[in-house]
């Protein structure tokens, strides 16, 4: 319809205004009516609104007043589910404005869902039984946004106590649920986790005892002794590579892992970690590749750690990779930075899962792949390589389809200092004498018994003061002791021993379960010449053995 | 014959604040379009208070104040609108 003047001004002019003035007339007297029946609340005169006070009025706009102050959404329903009033706090929480959804159904505001059904039920037969309800439900706001709300509902009482309605006062919870949810996800992946702790590290250990049968039953055999042998220190080696990322899991945790840099060549570090992870590599029956560009490739690093980073890259490309595939190593420099790339044919790694890959406790379906591990190696490697300031990602055009991680780390300015007449560690002295100190016999023996089958003149004592009694009729060149001993401990030893005319320049050097820049520190302080980790591997024995072999004349001792 | 594309009827609701008595109004009017006119008309609700030129411009004399924008001429009408037939004839619909 359209609006259409109907003749002239001046032809309708008396008409209107008799029209007017009585439409103005009836409109006053409405006004007064209006008034004398409490029908008004306000009387505008210009600009200014005067409210007319009633005997409700002062405790009504009291109510008004509080309602709005209260964080909580506050919504009134009639008995039609009709919405009669809401509050500042709902406004602000649907976007909507109070009198543009009053009279409108409670949809208007937002979609209610319930947890269960069954509770809706409840509710309503809750309200219609005491009068109140509190429950928890889902809102789905006209935005898409979905809100998890605390709710309390309240029957209105009319004057003679008949219901006219119901008070909805509602908290958002959506942070404490997500918050809860957050809380039993880590709970359950911690549970995972120590279920495959406990699954991995038991693994190790059967064969490991089986091992032991067949050394009482079978000692005879020396050729399934070798082959045995050969299982439970491939077995071992797993067992001290599984507690090893543990404890620099928890030190990184902690921010108690330090680095100990030093400038390298990167290549270096590389040959170190190919050393270690070879027979992996070849028991799988995968093809090695190892290109490299032109070198040098110096980095300020730590050379355990970054030979760690490596070894897990080549481990994983070993273990992800079916019998028979290729392995290739790139390293190589790249503007700043130099890059190392482990590149398989494996199992690759599917798009969806490869943004988690670094995350904790994520692994490849293990029944699938059949490879074990504990899925904390990626995520200690990552960590490793950011507190070298460098980057670690992973690349993979999806599943079988192989897999290749870059490691990224700044290229130093400092080559490293060629080392002199480096030891090789295989030229071994056979007239050193060591003495071996540990508490625990089986540790000393066999420590000893290593020992001796490098031709080196070995002896094991069990406490600090046989050790020192020991000492002065051996005069050893190398001494290896255990710090934590009961009744005289390694670091009381030590000093003991510096005291002595013998002991004074003899390589004392503590074995400990702890390497942390503080325990070496008091190693140190306490005279110990070096500070070794355990448990002690034979190529550091190699080299300490090495060392004191050229520091030392033969005609000596 | 000109057609009119928007809603057949244009109603504004001028109310002081969230009273009980403006949204006891707010609702009876709501209730009583939805029943007679659903689909076919607009209503707004203006709050005065938020807005306070409206009140001179519109020559407001009481609140809360139905008025009929739409088709002319334009008519109000003053209370919390609970008698709906009343406000219904007066607007000749």
């Amino acid at each position: 319809m359209a609006f259409r003047r109907m003749g002239t001004r001046s032809d309708n002019q008396h008409g209107e205004d008799v029209t007017g003035m009585r439409q103005r007339l009836a409109e006053l007297e409405d006004t007064l009516h209006a008034i004398r029946t409490g029908q008004v609340d306000a009387l505008v005169h210009g600009h200014d609104i005067f409210t007319l006070e009633s005997a409700e009025s002062a405790s009504n706009r009291f109510r008004g007043q509080v309602l709005e102050q209260i964080s909580e959404t506050v919504v009134a329903l009639d008995n039609e589910e009709r919405i009669t009033y809401i509050n500042e706090a709902a406004e602000a929480q649907y976007g909507l404005a109070a009198t543009d959804v009053i009279g409108l159904p409670l949809s208007s505001l937002f979609t209610l869902m319930w947890m269960d059904p069954a509770e809706e039920r409840a509710s309503a037969a809750a309200i219609d039984a005491h009068g109140h309800w509190r429950g928890e439900n889902i809102h789905v706001k006209h935005s898409g946004e979905v809100m998890h709300v605390e709710t309390v509902v309240n029957a209105l009482r009319g004057p003679d106590g008949e219901r006219i309605g119901l008070l909805t006062v509602m908290r958002d919870v959506t942070q404490r649920v997500k918050d809860r949810e957050a809380l039993a996800e880590s709970a359950r992946q911690k549970d995972h986790f120590l279920a495959t702790l406990a699954h991995e590290l038991r693994n190790p250990l059967a064969p490991i005892m089986n091992g032991l049968q067949l050394f009482e039953t079978d000692g005879d055999d020396a050729e399934l002794m070798t082959t045995t042998r050969r299982m439970m220190q491939r077995q071992l080696d797993h067992l001290v590579r599984l507690v090893d990322d543990l404890m620099d899991m928890s030190r990184i945790s902690r921010g108690k892992l330090e680095l100990r840099t030093e400038d390298l060549d990167l290549e270096k570090v590389l040959n170190v970690a190919l050393e270690t992870s070879s027979h992996l590599i070849d028991r799988s029956g995968h093809r090695l590749e190892v290109q490299i560009g032109p070198g040098p490739f110096p980095v300020h690093g730590d050379t355990t750690r970054l030979a760690q980073i490596i070894s897990n890259l080549l481990n994983n490309a070993a273990k992800y990779t079916p019998h028979g595939g290729a392995i290739t190593v790139r390293l190589r420099k790249v503007e700043k930075h130099v890059e190392l790339e482990v590149l398989d044919t494996g199992i690759g790694i599917a798009p969806d899962h490869i943004d988690r890959i670094f995350d904790m406790f994520t692994q490849v379906d293990a029944s699938q792949s059949g490879a074990g591990g504990l899925g904390i190696g990626l995520n200690l490697s990552k960590r490793l390589a950011l507190m070298h300031a460098g980057t670690l990602a992973a690349e993979s055009r999806g599943k079988n389809k192989g897999s290749r991680f870059i490691l990224r780390l700044p290229l130093s300015e400092y080559l490293p200092q060629a080392a002199e007449n480096s030891s090789t560690g295989q030229e071994v002295a056979e007239h050193l004498r060591v003495l071996v100190v540990d508490d625990n016999e089986d540790v000393a023996n066999t420590t000893a018994l290593v020992l001796s089958r490098l031709k080196v003149e070995a002896h094991a004592v069990y406490s600090g003061e046989e050790a020192l009694a020991r000492g002065a009729a051996l005069q050893p060149h190398l001494v290896l002791m255990d710090l934590g001993m009961p009744s005289m401990s390694g670091h009381e030893t030590c000093r003991h021993m510096r005291q002595e005319k013998w002991g004074r320049g003899v390589t004392i050097v503590a074995v400990s379960g702890w390497g942390q820049d503080g325990d070496r520190a008091r190693s140190k302080e306490a005279g110990f010449d070096e500070h070794m980790v355990k448990p002690l591997e034979l190529h550091s024995i190699k080299r300490l053995l090495g060392e004191l072999a050229e520091g030392i004349p033969k005609d000596a001792g | 014959m000109l057609v009119h594309a928007g809603p057949e009827y244009v109603f504004q609701l001028f109310v002081g604040g969230q009273t009980a008595l403006a949204n006891r109004a707010i609702v009876n009017v709501r209730t009583a379009f939805e029943r007679h006119l659903k689909g076919r008309y607009r209503l707004q609700v203006i709050d005065v208070r938020k807005v306070p030129t409206v009140a001179a411009a519109e020559q407001l004399i009481a609140l809360p104040t139905l008025v009929k924008k739409f088709p002319v001429p334009e008519v109000r009408f003053i209370g919390d609108l609970s008698d709906s037939d009343l406000f219904m004839t007066r607007f000749k619909i």
